[in-house]
């Protein structure tokens, strides 16, 4: 049986190498720059090309240019307690952002359906009360610790990596189908979660 | 618009998480998941043996006839009504056990007479939702509900699935949970045999009013989403729907809104209509079916003289006996799949998009009788009639796939291989799929044992005033 495992407070943090690249940005020194591509380059590419969707590469290192531009114009003042939720977290917004400008036939099908996918989460979709963003972060913070690891991992590898159904058994070495299911009955704890506890409905 | 905007709102909260919870996920490692799972399969592996199952996977070969029994679904059987209540089952004699029904929704229920609902009963509540399943058996036992009524607003807020029926929502398995990931003990759920079986039930003189939001709907005179319908029909029942949105699927039929399996029933004389503000699409999102709206397997039935209304639209499907019944079965057998889906490959390497492969070959999951994958789902091994082979695997068509996806995968199919070849092929391994055997016929023609060669004339069927009707309500 496995068990919950709350998020510690220990996991998160930089490793030595990121507080290198951390210290080599905030001397402006450009070699930090090459360092953060070379560690996280990969990561960030993945990421923008699950929401992009494929054929989609050159938008991808685009925004994977971007990102590290922006990288490089906030370090400093902001020193991140972690580099890479830092740098995951750009790339995203980098991506949706060059997405919802895109008119609305050009849409990238993946957000399109990963945004329909949480559609399943609200219960009350055409509600007034829907929740402003403090408080939604809060409820959904709360619900995923509520989780196992593995649950929590499947969710915000779907929801904010954009891995694919495939990726995501791979990951977990389950069946595609299975990870399906799962995650679906994931929306709809989620759905539950925040109607019991933030009145969403 | 604000649909979008809500979920683009939790779509970017996603993107606001936690440094802690982003490196969890970032930095997981696959290795961890597998001991979890060999330790559930560890799990599934004790259990099963302590209970004299072996879990051994064998190829089923064709001349299995317990599997040939199952995978038609044989329930029909009695042609004579129950004169005492059999043990384990709870005699229903007034519209009051009719309702308490809900009180268990696992039980066993069996009808004992006629009943017929007064002109000032309140509008009856559909047994059975989403959340709360029926998951029991219903033997109408020949006997007939008469002036039934069932009127329904179902509220904005409402869930993302409406049904309404004398049964809302029925379901074939033993909902198990797996909040706490506990491995839950297998003879908890050996008892659930076919859940949400109803068999041997007349209806007439009823309706059923629903007016809904734009969601998923599922309506139908017996039963909004059902699991296996047999031995039953419906005569001049009236069922109007309607629907504030055009996004969402209706599925609304005579007997069943959305099912499994309909096996030897009949409708006759009833009007269906439907009505919502009618926009263009490209998509079906409406189905209707004189029989049912939407269904894997519908057999041995036929339909006289019902009445659809429906606005005309491409988003719109109407069939007289079935709105739309899928080619793609609920169940086969390993041999069958591996057909399918090693026709489906030679089609793709061409060059196709693998993306929807990938997608159809996904839906198709093994199962063994005793657990399937993720533990949600258990199967009785007591389904199979007659000599048990508990190694025997079968597959399993996704239960959780879209009806859009249902559509995609069909056309998928077809275009590898001609679907009179694929329904040869099930034929031939004696499993139903699609429509079989079934016939809409004329009010005005008397017919004859002739015109139904399929039918089962010796114990199900016989012929009165020139059409068939169920013996076991004579």
């Amino acid at each position: 049986m496995t068990t919950k495992r709350p998020i510690s407070h220990a996991d998160t943090g930089n490793d030595p190498q990121d507080e290198a690249i951390i210290g080599a940005l905030e001397r402006r020194d450009e070699s930090g720059l090459s360092e953060l591509s070379q560690k996280y380059g990969k990561l960030c590419h993945h990421i923008s090309c699950n929401l992009l969707g494929r054929g989609n590469d050159a938008d991808a290192e685009e925004c994977v240019n971007d990102t590290l531009l922006a990288v490089w114009q906030r370090i400093p003042p902001e020193h991140p307690q972690s580099l890479s939720a830092f740098v995951c977290r750009i790339i995203r917004n980098v991506t949706v952002d060059r997405i919802r400008r895109r008119t609305a036939d050009k849409r990238s099908g993946e957000l399109v359906a990963l945004t329909d996918e949480l559609g399943e989460c609200l219960s009350a979709p055409e509600d007034s009360s829907f929740p402003e963003a403090a408080a939604l972060d809060d409820a959904l913070q709360r619900f995923l610790s509520t989780l196992d690891i593995e649950d929590r991992v499947l969710l915000v590898r779907r929801y904010f990596h954009g891995d694919s159904y495939r990726e995501l058994a791979d990951l977990s070495g389950q069946r595609e189908g299975s990870v399906r299911v799962r995650l679906h009955r994931l929306r709809e704890r989620l759905r539950d979660y925040l109607q019991k506890h933030y009145l969403f409905c | 618009m604000k649909d979008q905007k809500n979920k683009d709102a939790l779509f970017d909260a996603f993107g606001r998480l936690s440094d802690g919870v982003l490196d969890e996920a970032s930095h997981y490692r696959k290795s961890a998941a597998k001991k979890g799972r060999y330790v559930r399969r560890t799990a599934i592996t004790l259990l099963a043996a302590a209970l004299s199952l072996v879990l051994v996977t064998v190829t089923v070969v064709a001349a299995v006839p317990a599997l040939r029994r199952y995978l038609n679904l044989d329930f029909v059987g009695e042609s004579n009504r129950q004169e005492t209540v059999p043990e384990g089952w709870v005699g229903i004699y007034t519209a009051e056990d009719l309702d308490s029904i809900r009180n268990d929704l696992d039980g066993k229920y069996i009808l004992m007479n006629d009943l017929t609902f007064s002109e000032d009963a309140e509008a009856f509540t559909p047994i059975g939702t989403k959340d709360a399943p029926f998951t029991g058996q219903f033997d109408g036992n020949g006997y007939v509900i008469r002036k039934l009524v069932i009127d329904m607003t179902i509220p904005q807020t409402s869930n993302i699935l409406a049904t309404a029926g004398l049964f809302g929502y029925c379901e074939d398995t033993a909902r198990i949970t797996t909040e706490e990931n506990e491995f839950p003990a297998l003879w908890e759920v050996m008892e659930t045999v076919y859940g949400g079986l109803i068999q041997n039930l007349g209806i007439e003189e009823s309706t059923v009013t629903v007016s809904c939001p734009d969601v998923d709907t599922a309506v139908g005179m017996i039963v909004g989403k059902g699991t296996f319908l047999t031995a039953c029909y419906a005569k001049n029942c009236t069922l109007n729907v309607q629907v504030s949105g055009s996004e969402n699927l209706t599925f609304v039929g005579t007997l069943a809104g959305d099912c499994l399996l309909l096996d030897s029933c009949y409708t006759t004389d009833n009007t269906l209509a439907l009505d919502y503000p009618v926009t263009e699409s490209i998509h079906v999102s409406k189905v209707l079916g004189g029989l049912c709206g939407n269904a894997y397997t519908v057999v041995t039935s036929y339909g006289e003289n019902n009445t659809i209304h429906a606005p005309e639209s491409t988003a719109v499907r109407v069939g007289e006996l079935g709105g739309h019944v899928s080619v793609i079965p609920h169940l086969m057998t390993e041999a069958q799949f591996m057909t399918v889906r090693n026709n489906l490959l030679a089609y793709y390497e061409g060059g196709a998009n693998n993306f929807y492969y990938k997608q159809f070959c996904s839906y198709f999951l093994p199962k063994t009788l005793s657990a399937w994958t993720n533990n949600t789902y258990y199967y009785n091994p007591t389904f199979f009639v007659g000599p048990i082979d508990p190694t025997v695997t079968f597959f399993v068509y996704d239960p959780t796939s879209s009806f859009k996806e249902d559509l995609k995968n069909e056309e998928t199919l077809i275009s590898s291989m001609p679907l009179e070849d694929f329904t040869a092929l099930c034929a031939a391994d004696n499993l139903k799929v699609g429509i079989m055997s079934s016939y809409v016929i004329d009010s005005g023609t008397a017919y004859a044992e002739e015109s139904f060669p399929e039918f089962d004339f010796d114990t199900i069927w016989q012929m009165k005033d020139g059409r068939p009707t169920l013996r076991i309500f004579e």
